[in-house]
Order: structure tokens, then C-alpha cells, then sequence
């Protein structure tokens, strides 16, 4: 199972996209699970997720991010701002698997 | 991808984010975003206190008043949270142990709050402070104390200046971990209070009052009302910056608070203050920019694509979350929404301002401070006051027809766009 994590500024924008992506991948029979917060969480969420994905409302916190995800070994997907917008789960389903 | 920076990247966007990865201000904007979140409690006891309010000859009884000092209590002691979420957050972006950071900045607070023990006729020792200090009057003590916890706890395990405690449970080195520093903060805060005779309750309720005034102020208002969408439309979270200035409006609806728990009438002559976080939050009408009418505007739009993304953007957008619109339509980088994104919230603010300045729907005076709250729910939580949902409305309408005229000339260029793809 791949835990995916998805972070925005306050959480809130992303719990709505994190039920899209789940359908996304549910769809195509994977089991996957997803959970949205915060960015500033990301350190008490790093040791359970596997992937890291990154809202575009939390850009400026970019390097952070980028920084702590490094410690663990993952590199943070920044979500297309069209796809975050649309909250086009299939798109970015598609971008995690290709990454 | 280099691509060489355009001039508002340089000179406002870079500058700004700068300002919002700054420790203290990410402290701020972690720290106050979920102490908010306790108030949602206090939001619940307040609809249900609303509900009762409609039964009959309830508001009379012994049931009733309980209930009552129980919100009050709730509402009342959100100060001590805020010190302790203020400091957690602090301690987060500083990669050291939130918890005893937070622990140590609820201990700086009641060190601030400078209580007496009175020893009562029954030799019972009561603690002895001013109520409104527990609370979100204390707002800006709540900052000090967990920035003050924070910094230095964060100082002296980044130094190394800790207990050696090898050998034994990871459970009791956290604990010797933190024990110089914790001792550190609080000698360091009762000193300041107690030997230099400091009262920051009392320096910050003086400092603050020419400071709500400036930014409750009518031009005050406006300009934060266009900041939201404004820092939006380049990018940057409004909520990485803002929270500090909120922190003033959040103080200003305290005040409210406080002198309708006197008894008082919520009208501009008793001296409330018509520019608080509940007025703000009472326009807050889909997200930053009051982006609502705008939703409901796309979802009668003759663009298929604007149809779809008002579908995908409304449930959202009744809780106030408007990023799908933003990145979407999108709004962000957006010349041709630029400037209905701007003047919305200021249309709003002004008439939200005078319909308060003339008394015809009752100034917010509420600590059931929720940003996730349907708008028109909200206005009534704020305002007790049915008037308020009236304008909610009147203003999401007005909005929407401000809005239409530019969809149309974007579903007609998006038209364009794509038959030359298609050719």
C-alpha cells in the first residue's frame, strides 16, 4: 500500500482534491492511501508517507519543503496549478505514477 | 526551466514570500490557524444557543444561564490555547519537541497574567485574575509567550545546551532535554514581569487601541480587503501573510465581545467596532476576493468549460475555499479577471460598512470566529441579527452581475482560442 500526502496551506483546499485523487486510483484498482493537511505538518506525516504531494498555494514554502522531504529520501510532486484547479484527480494519478 | 524573473516577482512576490517563510511569521499564521479552530467549539455552543433562543420562556431558566456561562467559558479562556498553539507551531518550523514548547508557553502566559493567591475566610487559596485575560483579549500575549518559549527553547537546544542524559528513556531525555531551557523560560518571563514590574496585558490593550483604530478604519478596511485577492492574484496565499494583521481584528471582535457581555447593544454609539474579524469573516464570501458570486456566476455562464468548473467549484466555495477557482479559471496571473477580483471584496467592505455605520443590520460582536462557515450561516452566528443573511445575499447577487460581463468576454476569447486549435 502507497501512502500518499497531500499538503496545502491550511489543509482545507486539499481534503476535497484527496477524495478525486483516491477515486482515481481506485478506479484503476490500486490501493493507495491519501491524507490532506497543512504544510507546516508535513514533519509529524513524513515518517508514514511514501509520496509527498504539494499544493501550488504553498509555493513560497517550497524550499522547506523541499529540504525536509530531502532528510527522508522523497522528492515533493508540486501539483500543476491547471490540475490543482480542476482537481483533476486522473491527471495527477497519472503524474505520480510516471514520477 | 530558467526562466528570467518578470519585475513583480522581484520586486512583490519574492519580498513577500520572503516575509512569510520568516520563522516568526509562520509561527504566527500555524499558531493562530489552529487556535481558530478551537473557537469552532465555541461556534457550536454558540448555533445551539442560537437554536434556543427561538423556544419560548427558555431564555428565562436556571438551564438557559448555565448554558450561557458555559459558552463564555469556552470563548473565555481561548488565550491560554493560542499561547500553547502559537508556541507548538513555533517549535514545529524549529524542528524541536512541540509539545513541551507548548507546555512552557502556557506557563509564560500565566507568568504574564500576574495572578494573586488570596487566601479566602476558609484558608482555601483562590487563584485571582481578570477573566478577560484568559481570553482572546490576550491575543497578543499569547504571541510573546509562545514566540518567547519558542526562541529561547530553540536557542539553547540549537546550542547544545542541554542535559547529557544518555543511557536513559527516549521518554526522559525529551524531558532532560528540554529541562535547561524550560527553567530558562520561565525565570527569564517572571523576571521580566515580576522584577522589572512589567504588565504586558495592560502595555498591549494601551498600544492597541490607536492600532484597531487604524486598521478597523473605514480606508484601513478597504485596503486589507483588497490585499487578500491582490496577494492572491500573485501568487501568494493570502493566509501565509495575513494572519498577523488578523491578529488585530481578532482583538477588535474581543472587544465587541466583551462589551455585549456588559449588556450592551451592539450599535456604533455603545463603541463597538464596526471592522472586526466577525465583519471580516461576515464577507468572507466564498474566499479571499468573495469569489462566491463569481461561482454562481460561472454556473450560468454559456462556456461549457466555466459551467464545469462552477460544478466543481460551489461546495467548495459554500465553505469558503476558493482555490479551485483561482488556480482553475484561473484567477491567479490573470489580466482579464484582475481587476472584477480586486474591486469585489472593496465594493463589498464599503457596503457592508455603511449598511453597519447605519445600524441596519447589527455589528458583529461575536467570538464564533470560523473562516469554513457557509457565509450566510455565518452572518446570522456573527450577528444574531436576520437582517445580516439579507445582506449576505444581496451582496453575493450584486457580485455575481459584476462578474458576468467580464465571463463573457472570457468564455468568447476561450471560444477563440480554441476553434484556431481545432483549425
Amino acid at each position: 500500500m502507497t501512502n500518499i500526502l497531500l499538503v496545502c496551506q491550511g489543509g482545507m483546499s486539499s481534503s476535497f482534491l484527496v477524495k478525486k485523487i483516491h477515486e482515481a486510483f481506485t478506479k484503476n484498482q490500486e490501493e493507495i492511501q491519501i491524507i490532506s493537511k497543512a504544510s507546516m505538518e508535513i514533519v509529524d506525516y513524513i515518517d508514514w508517507a511514501d509520496i509527498i504531494l504539494v499544493s501550488p498555494s504553498v509555493l513560497y514554502a517550497m524550499d522547506e519543503i523541499m529540504e525536509v522531504c530531502q532528510e527522508y529520501g522523497i522528492i515533493p510532486i508540486l501539483i500543476p496549478l491547471e490540475l490543482y484547479g480542476r482537481m483533476d484527480g486522473d491527471a495527477i494519478r497519472k503524474l505520480i505514477v510516471n514520477s | 526551466m530558467a526562466v528570467e524573473k518578470k519585475w513583480h516577482e522581484k520586486f512583490i512576490v519574492d519580498p513577500l514570500n520572503k516575509f512569510a517563510n520568516l520563522r516568526i511569521i509562520k509561527s504566527i499564521s500555524g499558531g493562530i490557524a489552529s487556535g481558530v479552530n478551537i473557537l469552532l467549539i465555541g461556534s457550536i455552543l454558540s448555533i445551539i444557543s442560537i437554536l434556543m433562543s427561538f423556544i419560548p420562556g427558555l431564555k428565562e431558566t436556571e438551564f438557559s444561564v448555565k448554558f450561557f456561562a458555559l459558552k463564555e467559558l469556552v470563548f473565555g479562556i481561548v488565550g491560554v490555547f493560542f499561547a500553547y498553539s502559537i508556541g507548538a507551531a513555533n517549535a514545529k518550523y524549529n524542528k524541536i519537541d512541540k509539545q513541551s514548547v507548548g507546555f512552557f508557553a502556557v506557563i509564560v502566559y500565566y507568568i504574564f497574567m500576574r495572578p494573586e493567591f488570596v487566601i479566602n475566610e476558609n484558608g482555601i487559596t483562590l487563584f485571582q485574575a481578570e477573566f478577560s485575560k484568559f481570553g482572546t483579549n490576550g491575543i497578543f500575549v499569547s504571541l510573546v509567550s509562545g514566540l518567547w518559549a519558542g526562541e529561547i527553547t530553540n536557542f539553547f537546544k540549537k546550542h547544545g545546551w542541554v542535559m547529557k542524559s544518555e543511557g536513559l528513556p527516549e521518554i526522559i531525555q525529551t524531558w532532560f532535554d528540554y529541562l535547561i531551557a524550560g527553567t530558562v523560560v520561565t525565570l527569564s518571563a517572571w523576571a521580566f514581569t515580576d522584577l522589572l514590574n512589567v504588565d504586558l496585558f495592560t502595555i498591549f490593550s494601551t498600544i492597541l487601541i490607536p492600532i484597531i483604530d487604524i486598521f478597523s478604519s473605514f480606508w484601513g478596511t478597504l485596503l486589507l480587503a483588497a490585499s487578500g485577492p491582490l496577494l492572491f492574484y500573485f501568487g501568494i496565499h493570502p493566509l501565509s501573510v495575513l494572519y498577523p494583521v488578523f491578529a488585530v481584528y481578532i482583538a477588535a471582535a474581543a472587544h465587541n465581545a466583551d462589551l455585549l457581555a456588559r449588556g450592551l447593544a451592539p450599535t456604533l454609539a455603545n463603541g463597538f467596532i464596526i471592522n472586526n474579524y466577525g465583519t471580516l469573516l461576515m464577507i468572507n464570501l466564498g474566499g479571499a476576493g468573495s469569489t462566491l458570486g463569481l461561482n454562481i456566476a460561472l454556473l450560468f455562464s454559456k462556456s461549457e468549460t466555466h459551467r464545469k468548473l462552477g460544478r466543481l467549484a460551489i461546495l467548495p466555495g459554500i465553505l469558503n475555499i476558493n482555490e479551485p477557482l483561482i488556480f482553475g479559471l484561473p484567477i491567479i496571473f490573470n489580466p482579464a479577471f484582475f481587476i472584477p477580483y480586486v474591486i469585489v471584496p472593496i465594493i463589498n467592505q464599503a457596503i457592508a460598512y455603511f449598511v453597519l455605520f447605519f445600524g441596519w443590520v447589527r455589528i458583529p460582536a461575536s467570538l464564533a470566529l470560523s473562516m469554513h462557515i457557509p457565509s450566510v450561516i455565518n452572518a446570522y452566528i456573527l450577528t444574531e441579527d436576520y437582517r445580516a443573511i439579507f445582506l449576505v445575499l444581496i451582496l453575493i447577487t450584486l457580485d455575481a452581475l459584476i462578474w458576468v460581463p467580464f465571463l463573457k468576454t472570457h468564455a468568447r476569447q476561450q471560444l477563440i482560442q480554441e476553434t484556431q486549435k481545432s483549425n
